[in-house]
């Protein structure tokens, strides 16, 4: 074989994930770990842990979409950690200056891989999308942050799920009886508040921050599929739910000066978190202080300009498929601009009309 | 003189005659409705000045001169803003004049809405460490120099 053959993309990028899922067997074979078959979007996603300590951080917030063994796995991602297990992540083939957004590494993009490393962390993914396999891998499991424990494996995710015409998007979604909305916008903008006020008060909840849509490319219905059972909120915010108190209470992420709480929902609401729905309509939250909650139509293009830019510009990647996806979204489903208003028990009923509307007219 | 959009940084889609574009580098996104939207479209597929002022004038109840005017301080904006970049004329053999039928419609300015509030999302990360094996990581304050 030619020099030149010997270092092509094709072959770097095999010896790369090759490289990094020895140091994960080698990890598991000095300290076993637990292995987990998720189903999300009827996809099968498979995460095979080595040592202990980090799947008790990341499984969490994913346990509702455990399902009995399977198979074979569309994503198979290997974790583990250097503090349990004793081994090491592979050496880096690459020395780079700076991360792209999302934590991207820009020279392992021209190999066809995606790798992504958290700095504050030090967590290091990596995703070969062709061969549906990925790693992850931090120094020790404690250095897990609440960021990563309400919405694991988002990165990688959001790497994954477009190759499968799936969006990760910075959204929140609820729903009644499986039909429900999709409430975007930066953060700030309310959606997550809206998304808890409505699970308190009986409603179904897909996700409060991050969601997985399937935008109906090809004639299916748009739907959202809840990836993470989790509600996240400062303390105020915690007052605001009494409802959901003893899952808040349960939970290893009380809230701190500067830290949400993060409540993990699929043992406190097992029906109604984490929930797949059928969408109807696109609401984008504004806080207008007044009393009244108002819903009021909007145009797509501008429902699509408060939903995307915080999604594409977070999760970095294939931008232009992204926006493609959500402007497929936007233009398939009636969009509000939902004016919230002080009377907060008058905003859950608000939506459940909206959506038990259109299950009228449907 | 032709211009394209810089696709390696932008993304865009078009709803409701109203273009959403997304600079991935700097973080800002764009509105642009109106004749932008025609621009825009012509823009992507390489297109001259010329022939976007023709375009227009065959489009809407506008002046060439009007029109030219126009198209000029769009795309110097859109150029400044790092969207396009000049190519070679060659290029407009892919982009086959147009033709309108009907009445010409009354005159619309483009709308051109520049936001740049997320901009703080796409900041680059400087990496000042690494760990034994090469990967980036921030040194904690429970770990030694």
């Amino acid at each position: 074989m030619s020099e030149a053959a010997s270092t092509s993309p094709t072959h770097e990028r095999v010896r790369v994930i090759g490289e990094a899922l020895a140091r994960f067997e080698a990890a598991a074979r000095a300290s076993a770990g637990p292995t987990f078959d998720l189903t999300i979007a009827k996809r099968r996603v498979r995460l095979r842990f080595a040592g202990e300590g980090l799947a008790e951080r990341l499984v969490p917030a994913l346990a509702h979409r455990i399902g009995p063994p399977s198979g074979r796995a569309d994503l198979t991602v290997h974790l583990w950690d250097r503090a349990s297990t004793g081994v090491g992540m592979s050496r880096a083939p690459w020395s780079p200056r700076e991360l792209l957004p999302g934590g991207r590494v820009a020279e392992a993009q021209a190999l066809g891989l995606e790798v992504q490393c958290q700095l504050d962390s030090g967590l290091v993914t990596i995703l070969d999308p062709a061969a549906g396999i990925a790693t992850l891998w931090i120094d020790d499991a404690a250095c897990i942050s609440r960021h990563e424990a309400a919405a694991p494996l988002r990165q990688l995710f959001a790497s994954w799920f477009p190759t499968q015409s799936l969006c990760m998007t910075h959204a929140a979604a609820v729903g009644w009886r499986g039909r429900g909305v999709l409430l975007g916008g930066a953060s700030g903008s309310g959606k997550s508040t809206t998304a808890l006020l409505c699970l308190d008060a009986g409603l179904e909840l897909a996700g409060d921050d991050y969601v997985l849509v399937d935008p109906g490319e090809g004639g299916a219905d748009p739907t959202v599929h809840g990836l993470y059972a989790t509600a996240k909120v400062d303390a105020p915010g915690v007052a605001r739910l009494p409802n959901l108190a003893a899952a808040f209470d349960a939970s290893p992420y009380p809230p701190g000066p500067d830290d949400k709480a993060i409540a993990f929902l699929h043992r406190h609401a097992p029906e109604r978190a984490g929930r797949d729905l059928a969408l109807v309509a696109l609401l984008l939250p504004v806080v207008t202080g007044l009393g009244e909650t108002r819903l009021e139509p909007m145009s797509g293009a501008r429902a699509l300009r408060a939903l995307a830019p915080s999604t594409v510009f977070q999760h970095g990647g294939d931008g232009r498929h992204t926006l493609a996806m959500l402007a497929g979204l936007v233009a398939r489903l009636p969009c509000f601009r939902l004016a919230l208003g002080t009377d907060f028990p008058r905003i859950p009923e608000l939506i459940r009309d909206l959506v038990t509307e259109g299950a009228a007219s449907a | 003189m032709s211009y394209r959009v810089v696709t390696q940084r932008v993304a865009a889609e078009t709803l409701d005659h109203e273009v959403v574009i997304l600079d991935q580098v700097s973080g800002t996104y764009y509105s642009l409705g109106g004749s932008g939207e025609v621009i825009w479209e012509m823009l992507v597929r390489g297109s001259s000045v010329e022939r976007m002022v023709d375009r227009l004038v065959s489009r809407y109840e506008v002046s060439p001169e009007a029109a030219r005017d126009t198209v000029t301080r769009l795309v110097a904006e859109l150029e400044r803003d790092g969207l396009l970049e000049t190519c070679e004329d060659a290029s407009v053999a892919a982009d086959p004049p147009t033709a309108d039928s009907g009445a010409r419609a009354p005159w619309e300015a483009p709308v051109f809405e520049r936001f740049t509030d997320l901009q703080s999302l796409l900041l680059l990360d400087p990496i000042h460490d690494v760990d034994a094996a090469g990967w980036p990581h921030q040194q904690r304050d429970d770990q030694g120099p």
